[in-house]
């Protein structure tokens, strides 16, 4: 017993062997779209920013109708670092999305949702539209002119949705309009309701990465010859946190340089700004939205452009299902149409913002 | 031997040094100073916060600390890349196979 | 297979290094975070009371005003001038109220007394209550910080 060290003694207790033992066994395949795979890692790492982040706004932010704004005003002005902490939030989100896109159609392109994992490819589409409500519900928290009308606009567009568009809007905003309510409402599911249904997703989709291991593209796949591959643990994930560094790094930088603003207050009864624009991750639906005419065979645009996106949402979650033949004709089709769904998405974003 | 544990020392207490000097170029308190003077005059224009550094102090400071920061990551990752070499090795000779679990960290 | 000593002691350098610098950069990214959850300090420079409101006729008679979060309390002196206390007790920060009739400060937390200086006389209080400065000026009543008054 005296002999025995401080780290055998945690071993006994708590296992941990077992574990690294686990990561050792477990091999990434070493292939030349091995890059793609840290994708995922790192918005973990922004998941993690965002978390500690956000703990930190929550010890200032206010979440009511009279105190919102000049809570966020207060953070920014007389809490020490208060703006780097709230720059380091927003572009951090910023990052997070951006990652998740590029996981998802890297993803896409190189097919990674072949049986059997298709489950944990519809989980990742069920985590990018949490991740959407994250940053759609945290938009308006500040309170200022822009994110008023973002909301107002936001929520206004299921109302399009036949039957039951009214009922979604106003569950959304907690009432008729866009009022205080909706703010205690968007803080609740930003601050609670989101963080717990993405934890709960976030795990059901890493239990199933670490199931069925990674997936190697089907170009590789068909060579038949053994790839060449390393242990998760240490030879991946040092490369990983070689990475990780580099976009900690980044992040840091880019808050302090680019720090994000507050506009004026918002105010109920005042006319919607000009230039009012959504976040960039949806300004593609924005611009596509605008496009629509106001009718179309007699029906209102409105509701076809919605009808239209839901049925691309649905395609989206079940092109596992969709792809049955991924080396044939068909899945050659899919993978195009994932190169034309980035093209689209640039050109109507650009378009938005020239 | 003692060479190596003297250069490892000599390496760390600069990197302390630094990260104590580097913290007086943070900007602390002066943005807390500064902000009460923005406030003052949101209130009398009702102009849109503007956040980030407004005094030459502020500016350098920033820029010291995104300099000592990318110093240390640069290490840092000069360092990982090292390890990873190392771990290639150990894998390609299969000493892992061998060694029970708790040798390697 | 056996490997050399050499690898070893590399491998423990090099670890003793990547902790060392990673120690480095986590402190040097920890110190804003531990600056930002502790809240800014906001005492008030100053007070501005409209005299009208604090006339306090009679010697020995007072009122109590804001002074930012916490009561303070403005008393007229038996020369006719005036004193102002932060009215909160020196020993855990319960508020505190003036008896005209005994001409003392009582804290009901633990029984704490101080007398009409505002200097602690019984029970736990260790120092005496805190003054602030008063300056009359026509309409205004002003009250600043101890040593702070131009
Ligand atoms: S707090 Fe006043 S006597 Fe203890």
């Amino acid at each position: 017993m005296p002999k025995q060290s401080f780290r055998e003694w945690l071993e006994t207790r708590l296992g941990w062997g077992q574990i690294v033992n686990f990561l050792q066994k477990k091999e990434v395949p070493r292939h030349k779209h091995t890059l793609w795979y840290y994708t995922g890692s790192a918005i973990l790492i922004f998941l993690v920013i965002q978390i500690i982040t956000g703990f930190m706004l929550l010890l200032y932010y206010k979440p009511t109708l009279e105190k919102a704004y000049q809570s966020v005003t207060q953070i920014m002005t007389e809490v020490s670092y208060g703006w780097v902490i709230r720059s380091l939030h927003h572009w951090s989100a910023t990052l997070m999305i951006a990652f998740v896109f590029i996981h998802l159609l890297s993803l896409w392109i190189l097919k990674a949702y072949r049986p059997p994992r298709e489950l944990t490819w519809m989980s990742g589409v069920i985590l990018l539209f949490l991740t959407l409500a994250f940053g759609f519900t945290g938009y308006l928290l500040p309170w200022d002119e822009l994110s008023l009308a973002a909301t107002k606009v936001g929520t206004e567009i299921p109302s399009t949705i036949p039957l039951i568009g009214r009922w979604v809007t106003q569950l959304l905003r907690g009432g008729a309009d866009v009022t205080g309510d909706t703010l205690t409402r968007f803080f609740g599911l930003h601050v609670s309701i989101l963080p717990l249904s993405l934890i709960l997703v976030l795990g059901f989709h890493l239990y199933l990465i670490q199931k069925h291991g990674m997936s190697v593209p089907l170009r590789e796949e068909k060579q038949n010859r053994p790839l060449p591959s390393y242990p998760f643990w240490p030879n991946f994930l040092l490369r990983e946190s070689v990475f990780w560094l580099i976009l900690l790094g980044s992040l840091i930088t880019l808050s302090l340089f680019l720090p994000r603003g507050l506009g004026q207050p918002a105010d109920l009864m005042a006319p919607a700004p000009v230039g009012v624009r959504p976040e960039w991750y949806f300004l593609f639906l924005f611009q596509t939205l605008k496009l629509f005419p106001a009718t179309i065979l007699g029906i209102p645009g409105d509701t076809i452009a919605i009808l239209l996106v839901m049925v691309a949402v649905g395609l989206f979650f079940f092109l596992p299902l969709l792809d049955t033949d991924p080396a044939g004709r068909k899945g050659k089709v899919i993978t195009w149409a994932a190169v034309a769904f980035i093209v689209y998405a640039v050109v109507m974003s650009l378009w938005s913002v020239l | 031997m003692k060479s190596i544990f003297l250069y490892l020392k000599l390496i760390l207490s600069i990197g302390l040094i630094f990260f104590f000097f580097g913290q007086n170029f943070l900007p602390g308190q002066p943005v807390a100073q500064l902000g009460q003077h923005q406030l003052v005059k949101e209130k009398s224009s009702n102009e849109s916060v503007k956040p980030g550094p407004v005094n030459l102090k502020e500016k350098t400071a920033i820029l010291v600390f995104l300099g000592w920061m990318w110093l240390v990551i640069a290490i840092l990752i000069y360092l990982l890349i090292q390890k990873i070499r190392e771990v290639d090795r150990l894998y390609e000779i299969k000493y892992y196979d061998v060694s029970s679990h708790g040798q390697e960290k | 297979m056996k490997l050399k000593d050499s690898l070893f002691t590399r491998r423990k350098f090099l670890n003793t290094l990547i902790g060392g610098w990673l120690t480095a950069l986590g402190a040097t990214i920890i110190q804003p975070v531990i600056k930002f959850i502790f809240p800014p300090y906001r005492e008030p420079e100053e007070v501005i009371l409209p005299a009208a409101d604090y006339e306090l006729p009679g010697p020995n008679s007072f009122k109590t005003f804001p002074w930012g979060s916490k009561p303070g309390i403005l008393k007229r002196n038996d020369d006719g001038s005036l004193t102002a206390f932060v009215a909160v007790c020196t020993h855990l920060d319960c508020n505190v109220t003036y008896l005209p009739e005994q001409r003392k400060f009582y804290c009901a937390c633990h029984d704490g007394w101080y007398d009409e200086n505002g200097i602690n006389i019984a029970g736990p209080p260790p120092r005496p209550l805190r003054r602030l400065d008063v300056i009359v000026e026509g309409e205004k009543i002003i009250i600043r910080r101890k040593g702070e008054s131009a």
